[in-house]
Formats: C-alpha cells, sequence, structure tokens
C-alpha cells in the first residue's frame, strides 16, 4: 500500500514542484517505487522541472476521463529507476480533477507504488485541497518570510480540518520544509529564522534546503537539484529524504548558519 | 408508515440576536462594521435576529430594508425579528423576516421549577463550569467557540485565528490571534495566556487591539479583565 504525501504551501512561488520532483527522485533512489503527480492543472510546470515534457502525450485529466489508461499517461523517468511521473493537463480548466476520478486513480496507483507525492498547486482553495484530500502526511513547504510562513499555517489548519484523514478524526502527519534560507539575510534580520518559522508553526522540521543557484541550473536543465550532488540544495534535499522515511539526519545546514554567523562577528566581510 | 421519509420535533437553535435601540443609517453601518470586525469567522455566516422591544424612534419601510440589507451583506443570516410594535412588524415582514414570538416574561418561568425540590441548585453546583479542551494548534482562518463553557487551549493559536469562549479562555501557550471571552456578556470572564501576542483581546463585549498592549506583559504570560467597563492587561 503506498504512502500518500502532499507537497503544498498556501502561498505560490515557494518551491513545491522543486521539492516535489527532489523528494520523489530521493525516494526512488532510495529503492522506494515512486510516482509524483501534478495536481497543478492549466500550469503543468513539474514535467518541465522533471525534464520529461517532450514524452507527455497523455495525462492526469485525460485518465480520470478515462481518455487513457494510467498505463499510458505514466512517464517513466529516464534518469531514476522506479520513478514516474503522471503530468497536468495544459490545457483544462481546475475544475477538470474530480473527488472520484482522483480517488481511483491513487486507488489504481496505490497498488503499484510505495510513494505517491502529490505536488499541489498554490492557494488555499479548490484546487489545493483536491491535492491534499487524500493525503496521509503533508510537507510544508514555506519560505522564511512573514506572508509564506501564514500561509502555511492557513493550509495546517485546512489539513486538520478537511483532508479525508481529519474527517475521519485522524491526523495528517505533518512536516515542516523550509527552502530559499538564506542565512546572511536571517542575519540581517530580513528574514524569519528556522527557529522564528518552527515557533510559530509549531511542527516538526523535515529539512532547510539553502537558496542556491543550482536550483535555477537544475530546473533549466530539467534535472531535479537532488541529482546534483555537490550543490547544498542536492544535499539538503538529500537529507531531508532520508528524515522522511524514518532516519535521524542532523540538520547540516543550521551548523553552515553558525559559520556564517560566527564570521560576521569575527569582522570576515 | 414504518419508515416514514422526515420526523418534525422540537429543538432549539443557538442565535445571535441584535438589541436595536435607535436607528440612523450611518452609525448603524459603522456599529457593525466595528462589531464584525473583532470576530469576522464568528460573526460571518451566524443566525441573527432583530430584537426591537427597546427600539424608540420613527422607523420606515426604506429603514427597514437598508437593516436587513446591511446586516445581510456584513455576512450575517438575519431571519427573524421579535418585539416590534405592529407597524414596524409589518415592514419587517413586507422584508422578508419571520416574526419571532416575544419569550414568556421572567416571572412566568418561575413556578416551572418546583420550590419545595431543593434539587435544582446542587444539579447546577454538582457539574460546575463545562470546559472545551482543545490540544491541537488554532490555525489562521480557524475558530473554536466553546458555547456556554470555558474554553482551554493546549497549544499556540495562530494569528488569524479566532478563539471564543462564554466563560473564561486560558492559553497554555502562545496566543496570537484573537481572544473573546464572555460574549454573552459576561462581565467576570477572563483570558490567562502563557505568551501574550494577542491582535485582539475581548471580554463581554469590550475589546483592545495589541497596538494598546503595554510592552511589559507583551510576550509575556499574563490575563486579561474587566475592571469599570474597561480592559485590563496583567503580568501573571
Ligand atoms: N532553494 C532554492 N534556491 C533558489 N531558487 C529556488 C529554490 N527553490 C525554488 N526556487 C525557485 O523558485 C521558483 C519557484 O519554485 P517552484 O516552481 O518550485 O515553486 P512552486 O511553489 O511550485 O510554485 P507554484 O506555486 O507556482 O506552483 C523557481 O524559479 C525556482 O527555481
Ligand atoms: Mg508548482
Amino acid at each position: 500500500m503506498a504512502k500518500i504525501i502532499v507537497v503544498t504551501s498556501g502561498k505560490g512561488g515557494v518551491g513545491k514542484t522543486t521539492s516535489s520532483a527532489a523528494i520523489s527522485t530521493g525516494l526512488a533512489l532510495r529503492g522506494h517505487k515512486t510516482v509524483v503527480i501534478d495536481f497543478d492543472v492549466g500550469l503543468r510546470n513539474l514535467d518541465l522541472i522533471m525534464g520529461c515534457e517532450r514524452r507527455v502525450v497523455y495525462d492526469f485529466v485525460n485518465v480520470i476521463n478515462k481518455e487513457a489508461n494510467l498505463k499510458q499517461a505514466l512517464i517513466k523517468d529516464k534518469r531514476t529507476e522506479g520513478l514516474y511521473v503522471l503530468p497536468a493537463s495544459q490545457t483544462r480548466d481546475k475544475d477538470a480533477l474530480t473527488h472520484d476520478g482522483v480517488e481511483a486513480v491513487l486507488n489504481e496507483l496505490a497498488e503499484d507504488f510505495d510513494y505517491i507525492i502529490c505536488d499541489s498547486p498554490a492557494g488555499i482553495e479548490q484546487g489545493a485541497q483536491m491535492a491534499l484530500y487524500f493525503a496521509e502526511e503533508a510537507i510544508v513547504v514555506t519560505n522564511p518570510e512573514v506572508s509564506s510562513v501564514r500561509d502555511s499555517d492557513r493550509i495546517l489548519g485546512i489539513l486538520q480540518s478537511k483532508s479525508r484523514l481529519a474527517e475521519q478524526g485522524k491526523q495528517v502527519k505533518e512536516h515542516l520544509l523550509l527552502t530559499r534560507y538564506n542565512p546572511e539575510r536571517v542575519a540581517s534580520a530580513e528574514m524569519l529564522s528556522v527557529a522564528d518559522v518552527e515557533e510559530i508553526l509549531a511542527i516538526p522540521l523535515l529539512g532547510v534546503i539553502p537558496e542556491s543557484e543550482a536550483v535555477l541550473k537544475a530546473s533549466n536543465q530539467g534535472s531535479p537539484v537532488i541529482l546534483d550532488e555537490n550543490s547544498e540544495a542536492g544535499q539538503a534535499y538529500s537529507d531531508a529524504v532520508a528524515r522522511l522515511v524514518g532516519e535521524d539526519v542532523e540538520h547540516r545546514f543550521l551548523e553552515m548558519q553558525k559559520k556564517g554567523f560566527l564570521k560576521r562577528l569575527l569582522g570576515g566581510k | 408508515m414504518a419508515d416514514p421519509c422526515f420526523h418534525i420535533k422540537g429543538t432549539s437553535v443557538t442565535s445571535m440576536v441584535l438589541d436595536l435601540y435607535r436607528y440612523q443609517r450611518d452609525e448603524f453601518a459603522e456599529t457593525l462594521r466595528q462589531k464584525i470586525e473583532t470576530a469576522p469567522l464568528f460573526f460571518t455566516g451566524s443566525p441573527l435576529f432583530l430584537n426591537l422591544a427597546s427600539f424608540t424612534g420613527g422607523m420606515d419601510k426604506t429603514q427597514m430594508q437598508s437593516i436587513v440589507s446591511e446586516c445581510r451583506s456584513a455576512g450575517f443570516q438575519l431571519y427573524g425579528f421579535r418585539g416590534a410594535e405592529e407597524h414596524v412588524a409589518q415592514m419587517a415582514k413586507d422584508a422578508g423576516l419571520v416574526h419571532l414570538p416575544t419569550p414568556r416574561p421572567r416571572t412566568e418561568q418561575a413556578p416551572e421549577a418546583p420550590a419545595s425540590e431543593p434539587t435544582p441548585q446542587p444539579a447546577a453546583n454538582s457539574n460546575p463550569t463545562p470546559t472545551k479542551v482543545i490540544s491541537k494548534p488554532v490555525r489562521s482562518g480557524q475558530q473554536v467557540y466553546a458555547e456556554g463553557a470555558d474554553l482551554i487551549l493546549l497549544a499556540p493559536v495562530s494569528e488569524g485565528a479566532e478563539v471564543i469562549a462564554d466563560g473564561n479562555i486560558h492559553v497554555y501557550s502562545a496566543l496570537r490571534g484573537r481572544a473573546l471571552a464572555g460574549v454573552r456578556d459576561n462581565s467576570n470572564a477572563r483570558i490567562f495566556c502563557q505568551k501574550l501576542e494577542a491582535e485582539l483581546v475581548s471580554i463581554a463585549g469590550h475589546f483592545i487591539l495589541n497596538d494598546s498592549f503595554s510592552e511589559a506583559v507583551w510576550k509575556k504570560p499574563a490575563q486579561v479583565f474587566l475592571q469599570d467597563d474597561s480592559i485590563e492587561i496583567a503580568a501573571l
């Protein structure tokens, strides 16, 4: 039985798709058969970041409308064994995803896969609610700034009131993924610190992904940043995946933050 | 019929009541706006009826209609009225409101409690104050209401959340949202919290915003209470 995990945020542009691509790749690299689903109907970004846009023939909506079966729509990743992408439609509108349709697709995928990663659209409305409804776990992607934290808080409220588990009186397991973290801007108080965000959201920290040029480079190349093993962002995503599957890994990035801070103290410019 | 398709039963539904004393359009709209600002989530969609028993002054048809439309556009579900003189009652009915019966005065209720039996008082005491306990964070956009009870929160109340009680509110964590205690006119209600960062605190309808909190209590354990109709905040 697959574990369904939604990657969600409320606020747009915080790194959900980047994180969905990296985490699903990381899970597959560890030998877990994984599918990543693009719930952002109408925008379709995931296939670009995964570098499979030219191989999209059928999409999620085609499967829901029974115009294609899952086998036809799933794209097997060329780089990573055991990884599949279910792309979103570019042409349809948000209402194309129906509750029953999504449930049927997830049930069918659950028979075959270990992990189902749902890349949510931005917002807290219908599209985002559809992406999170069936999830057992949620990775809440947050940038270290007030408006992003506030939106994450709202989406946490929705997770614990409008998801299937919440309706059954159970709890969705929550993970905080802090992305685009820039220690220098934290030190100059332009950004919230890890501790600030943890205190406000009060959920366990899955990882801190530094702001890194490697992310932009990776998405231009259509290769998830986790495959760039030399980059800080790639390493931070690998650590986050290890924690997601239950390993106890120290937060490497927090140490770097201290170093940066010390350097400032010692007068290094 | 073995399996009837419905039953009709008696029930009582909680509703808010707007006691109208006088009407002047701008004043009414402004008062309504201020009231809703204290707790938007709480008031939005709330069922409401108009009590005209203490209304003085004149009222015409357009005024009645504008009361109805103002309440509705403010998000209330205004459905009825009570206590109006005959011609005002007719205008209210014409504006689509339901005429609710006026409750029997309290003196008539007294005989219902058998005087010889001492049970009612002790019965009330044996279950002192009902309490609602919430152990998960109350997030932005969420609202918790402890009806006829105290409210105890064991996790943070986020900015943009509302916690409301007819009794006292205890927050054994950070209070960052809005807290309204004693909302049904209980001026003895208090708010206690471990870390005061609230956007607004209110006791029995009186409220203050955080820009008038003193530095001495901000982010500190504190209690909020009403003294001579004004809100006081003291460190704990
Ligand atoms: N750690 C990072 N460092 C630098 N840039 C980043 C990082 N994470 C994401 N970005 C950039 O931020 C932008 C938004 O990222 P992404 O598309 O993953 O966000 P999203 O939350 O999926 O957005 P949307 O809400 O539109 O779906 C992209 O340009 C991406 O390259
Ligand atoms: Mg996206």
